[in-house]
């Protein structure tokens, strides 16, 4: 995981014992996750509290586990950045429950993988996350 | 569909995955007991721009959620997820997206306050055929990373990630694995096949997926707790969606031509020890 080399030798702390840091803990979290080599990983909110580089390091860390091990990864996340959004091979856009789009992230634009489809694609699924809103 | 694919399954089921589909899944919040969303699952509605749906409710303090029979969180989901991608579920706050990923993973059960019916399959055998005929429990055969981060503060990180490897993957000790055998020594298949670890890797190694395998996992209906009626008309009672005033389309996108695979070269070892994840 990204940046926890350092952190290795490092208590976890809470609030009142100093130890890792937020960002570190959130990854120590997901690590806890991949290390059970499972077939099926699912990431709630995987990069909450991490800064963009990070949070992209992070999925592009899950995104390579599944397609190394032909594993299925899942994962939730808030707000990804256009990079972010095109490590991940599919998308399921949720709204009170329902699926609204379920298919590829190059075909969020639908128009087909253009240079900036993924930036497109992040932009449509935020506006139809706020319409349905 | 599901039992065409169970044949072809091999015995080594437990060593890969290879798609999840799902039926129309339905999991609907019951009336709320003091709490809401009763801690296992989002409360969906929430807040002064909760919308006017029919059949929705919101989950204020006063616990209106009761006496309207509760409000569904995943309505006819349906899908699949095939081997070897990454999915990214998106949504708004309470769109059920937090929901949905315990669903997949089984860490959504059916209980006094959550209702749960639909079809879920991993490699076209629900989670009780895994446990009974491959001896996998879902739990270990689908991985959650929760949005909390709860840890043993006085562990290092290294000793978190050696403390999870052991606990979940190493195989128990004979002791316990003994222990066990004698305390429950019914007819367990899962006894026959190396105990409650039978799904990991001891010896480092994994085995290749085979991709033309499908995966089921069925969730049946909740049967514990007396159900109101009005949940009860909620959950499809067959194969068929339940709701009426918007039929579900077909939510499989209709595969289109997909560029080719970004395959690396197959790993011959557990791609996630402890040492890999503290490497930078």
């Amino acid at each position: 995981m990204q940046g926890l080399k350092e952190a290795a030798h490092t208590k976890i702390g809470n609030a009142l014992i100093r130890g890792v840091s937020g960002g570190q803990k959130r990854r120590v979290t997901v690590g806890e996750a991949c290390i059970l080599n499972s077939r099926v990983l699912a990431l709630d909110g995987p990069t909450n509290g991490l800064d963009s580089v990070t949070a992209n390091a992070v999925c592009k860390y899950v995104a390579d586990w599944a397609h190394h091990t032909q594993g299925i990864a899942i994962a939730t996340l808030q707000q990804p950045q256009p990079e972010t959004f095109a490590l991940f091979d599919e998308v399921i856009l949720l709204a009170e429950g329902r699926v609204l789009y379920h298919g590829p992230t190059a075909y969020m634009d639908g128009e087909g993988a253009h240079g900036s489809a993924e930036t497109q694609g992040a932009g449509r699924a935020a506006l139809c996350c706020c319409a349905v809103c | 569909m599901a039992s065409g694919a169970a044949g072809a399954v091999p015995p080594s089921l437990p060593g890969y995955l290879a798609s999840i589909v799902t039926g129309p899944l339905r999991a609907v919040a019951r009336g709320v007991k003091g709490k809401a969303g009763a801690g296992s699952s989002p409360a969906p509605v929430t807040g002064p721009e909760a919308p006017a749906v029919p059949g929705h409710c919101k989950t204020n303090a006063a616990g209106q959620a009761a006496s309207q029979g509760g409000f569904p969180v995943l309505n006819c989901i349906s899908g699949r997820l095939r081997p070897g991608t990454a999915c990214l579920i998106l949504g708004p706050p309470g769109a059920g997206s937090s929901s949905m990923l315990r669903l997949l993973s089984g860490r959504l059960q059916p209980s006094s306050s959550m209702l749960l019916g639909g079809q879920l399959t991993y490699n076209g055998r629900s989670a009780g055929q895994l446990k009974a005929l491959d001896g996998v429990e879902l739990r270990k055969l689908a991985a959650y990373s929760p949005e909390d981060d709860e840890h043993e503060f006085l562990l290092t990180v290294r000793e978190t990630f050696d403390f999870a490897y052991k606990a979940a993957v190493l195989p128990p000790p004979a002791d316990a694995v003994a222990a066990a055998a004698a305390a429950a020594s019914s007819a367990a298949p899962a006894a026959a096949t190396g105990g409650s670890n039978a799904f990991s890797f001891p010896t480092g190694r994994w085995t290749p997926p085979d991709a033309d395998v499908m995966c089921n996992i069925m969730v049946r209906p909740l049967r514990r707790a007396p159900v109101s009626a009005a949940v009860r008309a909620q959950l499809p009672h067959s194969s068929t969606c339940g709701h009426t005033a918007q039929p579900a389309a077909p939510l499989t996108h209709p595969a289109p031509s997909l560029p080719p695979p970004r395959l690396p070269p197959l790993p011959s070892r557990l791609p996630h020890t402890a040492a890999t994840l503290c490497r930078a």
